[in-house]
């Protein structure tokens, strides 16, 4: 089921400059074009957000429209996200841990366009341990070039990936481990609940965490929110401050289909229908043309895929 | 007490099954949780571990869904939970030994109990690349019990080797476990593994299965004991808990028992 999720859109008030002039902060907030324009081509992205829960579906849809390739992307595990983007044919590499629905109405099926790119060797899949990927962000926003784990051994992963994966003894113990290096990527994609007009960012992720840790580690963070809301009220409570913010965009029903709680639920009968139209490239070809390239922005997808009321946005 | 039910269907079984790997005060990882380890778990809490915990990928600790997930990380596992620790901090709680019980499955399963959740063929360019092996490559080492499941026991499955190690079972290359697998469990019968050769064993089949029907289904010598007991069938009050309470929709069956 669909909440109906009636945004009001923000209006920036004349204080707010103000603020801005007092505390040194940039005024961060624009469109999704002009919020994008730092994404190039052959750059590392990581995605937030987890499964089908607050994907960055808005910023990722910003993406394919303005053609970028090459892009190596992270991201722990955007299923949907993956296999629009290797469709769009904007992937060189996509390091993840899972890329599947795990679900009894999509079934356990795996993504159409991530499979026929993998093995018709079109994409490098770099497959890594959910574990280590979570890590590897952890210790990427907290400045540590690595760490070493001792309960790594015996999977086949880590030989596909020699690069990542090293062996290390313990200088206390004399054990053997593998070592893990952090992650810190050129960009980071979030959708979270809101942010000021500074770039002042509350995520609220219950359960999961890692949008946080991905924002930190990363090297620019491009963010999307439900709702820009006044200053006042996110004091004492941001989770990425302004600083490490480069954009924010007001994009209501950013993470459409995918949920963001408590604002909307996963649209299965629409993923349904991308799953569908993604079996054959031609009819990849016709869900791309008709839902992005021919969407001006997330609210007209929203729409057209739905029905719901997006109102306004931004650009 | 409850008798036995005479009538039930094998995912009803197969959930009761899964339920009566949790006891007393397991706390359990139902990392991939849709939908038979979430019953399943939720069946235990109803009748013999009401103290069991849980966490899932996405969701809270120990949560009180008011309804079943319908993926992996539907915000339902956040309701009604004890606490919302970060991912990292609950992939902690299971390095630091905290955490009892842990369901996995996957496409390949060998005798080792080596899984495959990573392709068919070769890495580079399989013939199938399936979903990967999310977290479990380091779970099946952190976790003292680890079940391994699958609804569709047959030879595509139980293969001799698996095409590639995803998550490693009693193989030498492993350097340290606390835990791995210690039982599997089919729509067929359920397995351990021989404390010496570290091998699957056939230990239960399931009322109705023979077995020969199991040893035709798997396509490596498994080793029979003398003595094979039948499985345990589901209570009457099992049986009516996951039909008009935890499951009335059937989500259970859209996993495929053949």
């Amino acid at each position: 089921m669909i909440l109906k999720w009636r945004p009001i859109l923000y209006n920036i008030h004349g204080d707010e400059y103000k603020i801005a002039k007092e505390l040194g902060m940039q005024q961060k907030l624009k469109n999704l074009s002009e919020a994008l324009e730092i994404v190039k081509d052959g750059n590392s992205v990581a995605l937030g957000g987890v499964l089908n829960n607050r994907l960055p579906v808005a910023l990722t849809f910003e993406l394919i429209r303005r053609g970028l390739k090459n892009l190596d992307i992270i991201s722990l595990e955007a299923p949907f996200l993956f296999d629009v983007l290797i469709g769009a044919g904007c992937v060189r590499s996509l390091d993840t841990a899972y890329c599947g629905f795990a679900s009894p109405t999509l079934g356990f099926a795996h993504m159409p366009c991530f499979r026929r790119a993998v093995e018709g060797g079109t994409i490098q899949m770099k497959e890594n341990i959910g574990d280590c990927f979570i890590l590897g962000f952890e210790i990427g926003r907290l400045g540590v070039p690595f760490l070493a784990l001792r309960s790594l051994s015996g999977s086949d992963v880590l030989a596909t990936r020699p690069e990542y994966f090293k062996p290390i003894r313990s200088p206390y113990t004399e054990e053997e481990m593998i070592a893990i290096p952090a992650y810190n990527p050129d960009v980071a994609l979030i959708h979270a609940k809101q942010a000021d007009v500074f770039g002042n960012v509350l995520l609220e992720e219950p359960g999961f965490g890692l949008d946080e840790k991905i924002a930190f580690a990363s090297k620019k963070v491009i963010v999307s929110v439900e709702q820009i809301v006044p200053h006042e009220q996110l004091l004492g409570r941001v989770n990425i401050p302004h600083f490490l913010v480069s954009a924010v965009v007001e994009v209501p029903w950013g993470a459409y289909p995918t949920a963001n709680h408590p604002f909307y639920e996963v649209d299965y009968r629409h993923l349904e229908k991308y799953l569908k139209a993604a079996r054959e490239p031609a009819t990849f070809q016709s869900y791309l043309k008709k839902y992005v390239f021919e969407c001006p922005d997330h609210s007209t997808y929203v729409e057209l895929a739905c029905g719901a009321v997006t109102g306004r946005q931004g650009g | 007490m409850t008798g036995y039910a005479q009538d039930y269907s094998i995912d009803e079984l197969f959930i009761a099954t899964l339920a009566r790997q949790i006891q007393g005060d397991n706390r359990a990882i139902l990392a991939v949780e849709v939908p038979l380890c979430l019953i399943a778990w939720l069946l235990a809490k109803e009748t013999h571990a009401p103290d069991c915990g849980c966490w899932t990928l996405a969701g809270g600790l120990d949560p009180k869904p008011s309804r079943l997930p319908l993926s992996t990380g539907d915000p339902t596992l956040i309701e009604g939970a004890l606490a919302n620790l970060d991912l990292s901090t609950k992939v902690g709680l299971a390095r630091l030994g905290r955490y009892d019980v842990m369901f996995l499955s996957g496409v390949q399963i060998d005798k080792f109990g080596n899984v495959n959740n990573s392709v068919i063929g070769s890495f580079d360019r399989p013939k199938v690349r399936l979903p990967g092996g999310a977290g479990g490559a380091e779970m099946i080492h952190l976790v003292p019990k680890v079940i391994l499941y699958r609804a569709k026991h047959d030879i595509k499955t139980f293969v001799g080797k698996v095409d590639f190690v995803t998550y490693p079972g009693w193989i030498d290359t492993v350097t340290w476990r606390r835990g791995g697998p210690v039982k599997v469990i089919t729509n067929l019968a359920i397995m351990d593994f021989d404390e010496e050769s570290r091998q699957m064993r056939l230990k239960s089949v399931h009322p109705g299965v023979t077995v020969d029907q199991v040893v035709d289904n798997t396509g490596f010598a498994l080793i029979i004991p003398k003595r094979v007991t039948e499985t345990e069938p589901p209570t009457r009050e099992q049986v009516d808990l996951i039909r008009n309470k935890i499951d009335p929709e059937g989500l259970r069956k859209s996993q495929i028992f053949n």
